[in-house]
């Protein structure tokens, strides 16, 4: 009996112990997590232009036409228009630069007439990235483009079409092709 | 030799009635509180350009300063679920803490911006609610001047506790 009482005691307390523990520690203890936090820093968009485009040379005639330059640089013509042989005319190309894989607008609005002095010629454009340059008209430009994403670049092809009124007065007419692109 | 004996048999018939106690204790410790991450802190894609901020409130609003441009993506506050199955803490004050400015920093393979202003809400001191407390916690990420560009990612560590 002596013996018993003695080894009783010892964990009896222990017992408590343990039940002052699992009350004690959680009302006090500071929960803490880590949450996961995430940013994507992209590759600034810049483009570059890399070639012009050009009409050549063009003679008007008595009635109005056009000349259409298609994204592929080859000329033709509508109308009382007629091209004379030179003048190499070519294709626009710009190369867009940015973030690989990343999706991005292209703006084309700030484009200019083409003039001399106080004459001058509409230009509307013709855009593709292939430059192969099947279309004669606008209706099937790019309005958004994807920068690729193994080389972080895309080349966009700009042809145009050139309004020639009758008798256009003679010279050289210049303008700017303007294109602008952002990330969408 | 008899004494001995008799001692250890009494050991052995209380050893079991110990083991119970500790597992409720531990059982018990783990089922009263949780706290636990319900969405990450996304501050999406951008361009660093000249630097800047990026800041996203504890609502998920993203803004920006300096020459930084968002770029259309998700961006997110953290939110966090702090609960606790004890009824007499159905109601008790909490104390959010949020790490201090510049101690996190999100890192990319060429380059870290450090965290700063991080705020909550609630804010750092709220009341729970029938033993539950759910808060957000929105920061300010620092984009260096042309900050090489890439994911970055990092840890945020948050604390609550009993007031």
């Amino acid at each position: 009996m002596f013996v018993k009482s003695i080894a009783r005691r010892p964990l009896q307390l222990a017992l408590l112990a343990s039940f002052a523990a699992a009350a004690i520690a959680p009302s006090h203890a500071a929960n803490t997590i880590t949450a996961t936090s995430s940013a994507k820093v992209f590759v600034p968009i810049s483009i570059s232009s890399t070639g012009s485009l050009v009409f050549g040379n063009i003679a008007a005639g008595t009635a109005v036409g056009t000349v259409i330059v298609t994204t592929a640089g080859t000329a033709s013509k509508t109308g009382g228009v007629t091209l004379p042989a030179g003048g190499s005319p070519s294709a626009a190309l710009f190369t867009i630069t940015g973030e690989k894989g990343a999706g991005y607008t292209i703006d084309t609005t700030a484009t200019t007439d083409l003039i001399k002095g106080s004459d001058s010629m509409p230009l509307a454009l013709i855009t593709d990235f292939t430059g192969t340059g099947g279309a004669t008209t606008a209706a099937s430009n790019v309005a958004t483009g994807t920068i690729d994403a193994t080389s972080g670049d895309q080349v966009l092809h700009v042809g145009g079409i050139l309004s020639v009124a009758a008798s256009q007065v003679p010279g050289t007419y210049a303008g700017t092709v303007s294109v602008a692109v952002n990330y969408q | 030799l008899g004494s001995a004996r008799r001692e250890i048999v009494v050991a052995r018939t209380l050893q079991p009635g110990l083991l119970a106690a500790l597992l409720f204790a531990g059982a018990l410790a783990h089922a009263q509180q949780s706290l636990v991450p319900t969405r990450s802190l996304a501050f999406g894609s951008f361009v660093a350009g000249t630097g800047g901020t990026v800041t996203v409130s504890p609502s998920g609003a993203r803004s920006r300063s300096g020459g930084v441009a968002l770029l259309s993506s998700p961006a997110s506050a953290a939110s966090f679920t702090f609960s606790d199955t004890d009824p007499a803490k159905a109601n008790s004050v909490c104390i959010i803490s949020l790490p201090p400015d510049g101690s996190v920093a999100l890192t990319g393979d060429s380059g870290s911006m450090p965290l700063t202003g991080f705020t909550s809400n609630p804010s750092n001191t709220a009341v729970m609610s029938g033993g539950t407390l759910q808060f957000s916690v929105g920061a300010t990420l620092n984009v260096g001047a042309h900050q090489p560009s890439g994911n970055y990612s990092g840890t945020v560590p948050i604390t609550v506790e009993y007031q």
